[in-house]
């Protein structure tokens, strides 16, 4: 090389290597969670402890039983190390409705595309929508949350001609993303959020992701939303931190607890 | 063409100019991409952005066209090799400027963990590597052949907000044209095609959105837009007709499946579904090659070659 290709090449090498070790020196700051993570264990489906902590979904609704279910072997290989769960199912009239919260560490795939899960359970996405969930706690919000309505054909037995039978079944899933100052319903609006946080402020927000799924026969889909709903009133408000509230700083988780230390007295008596 | 090509090649590469500052380059911005290139690990754990993208087209079926999207761009290339020769000068300095451009892309890209926008940021470099070393008027004959790089970006996981609205497009649109111009009694409940008794027949799939012939139908009409037409208003036409045409040719796919179950039963139909896709593709580049005969363009006659009798004429 002459001497001016020297030159050329000596300032676009200069270029590459600045970026190659601005990125291999750059740490970003973690953000906190937008939902309360507590101590306790949580197991895949063969009963293995795969987390010692978990999002702290209630376990104590009024009017609702309700079960911790397992996260499965699968999910655990396949995102990364440093995701946070919660899952319960609620039983009470009706179909069940489970209340699912994933919660990413550093690595932003934890928050993968909801309708992998739907659709790979043999679900069937019919339709999308926004819809919101009036919150009156610890202040009137609305929150708004993607509804998608899916269908499913239960394999119920054989017809008159020997063929399989099946019924459809109605699911509604609902889901939002929350991190400790941010809420939406877009997952489009959540991505835009957290590359503008990462590159204005160097933080890397732990972003999370609240859904509720449970189903019903054709036509009854109103009145499953209208369940759905009131419950996520009344589940929510106890392990999503309100943005701009840091979890000591919520007024509200401090009221529940004493709501719940006075209910377990009452109970005693 | 191989034996043409063992002759040229050599001959190419000795004409052309900066072959090592090119190399020296080029070397350092794949390194920058193979160690650098990849921050989120949870899809493919890899720190290599060309790695997470081969890994992602082994995954994606929808993506997989982007293996043979380099091999068509060099095509084009040595195809325009002559008159690449002629352009190919001397250093450019503003090209530094995209350079620089690229190089803070691919940062971002990698602070934000998304790869796609590392790997734009890496065509954008590339491209003005191309023009640093040999200048303004290479840029200029290659930017069409370049462009085709950004088909390599897979889509197909981000796709949704696009294939879910057609698959829907799709469905609704056959389920009309087989009930009110046939008058098969058939509805569609989200993207299920139903019977007249509520039972499901069909699923217009993902696979079915067309995502995967939109793709390609983008990259044939890009192709045939530069390649058969100067005008640049006609070139466009051709390009964003790209989607109506892919469309087109799901629906048309999906009503013959219509057709073919309520002539022949629902297994005749799903068979049409899975084994006819290249139905889409001849009905998308048929209606491409119409409207590229409507808008053709005059060809300029090639002047003729000056024979003995000519120039006895005009003797100089």
């Amino acid at each position: 090389m002459n001497r001016s290709e020297l030159k050329v090449a000596a300032i676009a090498l200069a270029l590459i290597a600045l970026s190659a070790i601005y990125l291999a020196n750059r740490k970003n700051v973690l953000g906190r969670p937008g939902l309360v993570i507590e101590a306790q264990t949580l197991t895949n489906e063969l009963g293995v402890v795969v987390r010692k902590q978990r999002v702290a979904i209630p376990t104590n609704v009024p009017g609702y039983q309700n079960e911790i279910l397992p996260i499965t072997a699968k999910e655990i290989e396949v995102l990364p190390k440093d995701t946070e769960f919660g899952r319960l199912r609620y039983l009470s009239d009706g179909a069940p409705v489970q209340v699912s919260a994933v919660v990413m560490g550093t690595d932003r795939t934890s928050l993968h595309d909801p309708s992998y899960c739907v659709t790979g359970q043999g679900w069937h996405v019919d339709g999308k929508e926004v819809t919101t969930i009036p919150m009156a706690r610890p202040h009137a919000y609305e929150l708004k949350a993607q509804l998608w309505t899916t269908t499913y054909q239960q394999l119920v037995g054989k017809d008159q001609f020997g063929k399989d039978k099946f019924v459809p079944l109605r699911g509604l899933f609902m889901f939002w993303y929350v991190s400790e100052d941010q809420l939406t319903a877009s997952h489009g609006e959540q991505m835009w959020w957290m590359a503008r946080d990462l590159l204005t402020q160097g933080k890397l927000k732990r972003w999370a992701y609240v859904s509720m799924f449970s189903y019903c026969a054709p036509g009854q889909e109103q009145i499953l939303l209208q369940k759905m709903k009131r419950l996520a009133a009344e589940v929510v408000p106890t392990f999503q931190i309100p943005p701009g509230k840091g979890e000591k700083e919520t007024a509200f988780l401090t009221q529940s607890k004493t709501i719940q230390q006075k209910e377990t007295v009452e109970r005693l008596q | 063409m191989l034996s043409e090509f063992m002759e040229e090649a050599p001959r190419f590469w000795r004409a052309l100019p900066h072959k090592t500052l090119f190399a020296v380059l080029f070397l350092a911005w794949i390194a920058l991409f193979q160690f650098w290139g990849n921050s989120s690990f949870g899809y493919y754990d890899t720190k290599s952005m060309f790695k997470w993208v081969n890994i992602d087209y082994s995954q994606q079926p929808d993506d997989e066209h982007g293996r043979i999207v380099p091999l068509i761009v060099l095509a084009i290339l040595w195809i325009k090799r002559d008159e690449l020769l002629k352009a190919a000068k001397n250093v450019w300095w503003p090209a530094f400027g995209l350079l620089a451009f690229a190089v803070a892309l691919h940062t971002a890209g990698f602070l934000v963990q998304q790869v796609r926008v590392s790997l734009l940021a890496f065509v954008i470099g590339l491209y003005a590597i191309t023009g640093v070393v040999w200048g303004r008027a290479w840029m200029a004959r290659t930017f069409f052949p370049m462009f085709l790089l950004l088909f390599c970006m897979p889509l197909a996981n981000n796709s949704q907000i696009i294939t879910f609205p057609l698959r829907l497009l799709v469905t609704k649109v056959s389920v009309a044209i087989a009930n009110t111009g046939l008058g098969i009694e058939v509805f569609n409940s989200g993207s299920q095609i139903m019977n007249g008794r509520g039972l499901p027949l069909y699923d217009v799939a993902p696979a079915c959105s067309g995502m995967r012939s939109l793709v390609a139908m983008g990259l044939i009409t890009f192709i045939y837009s530069f390649m058969s037409f100067q005008k640049g208003w006609k070139r466009l036409l051709i390009i964003i007709s790209a989607l109506p045409f892919a469309v087109l040719g799901n629906i048309a796919r999906i009503t013959t499946v219509i057709i073919v179950g309520e002539a022949f039963g629902k297994e005749a139909g799903a068979m049409i579904e899975t084994k006819l896709g290249f139905l889409t593709f001849g009905v998308a580049i048929g209606c491409m090659l119409g409207v590229g005969w409507l808008l053709r363009e005059k060809k300029t006659p090639e002047p003729k070659p000056e024979t003995a009798l000519s120039m006895e004429a005009n003797p100089v």
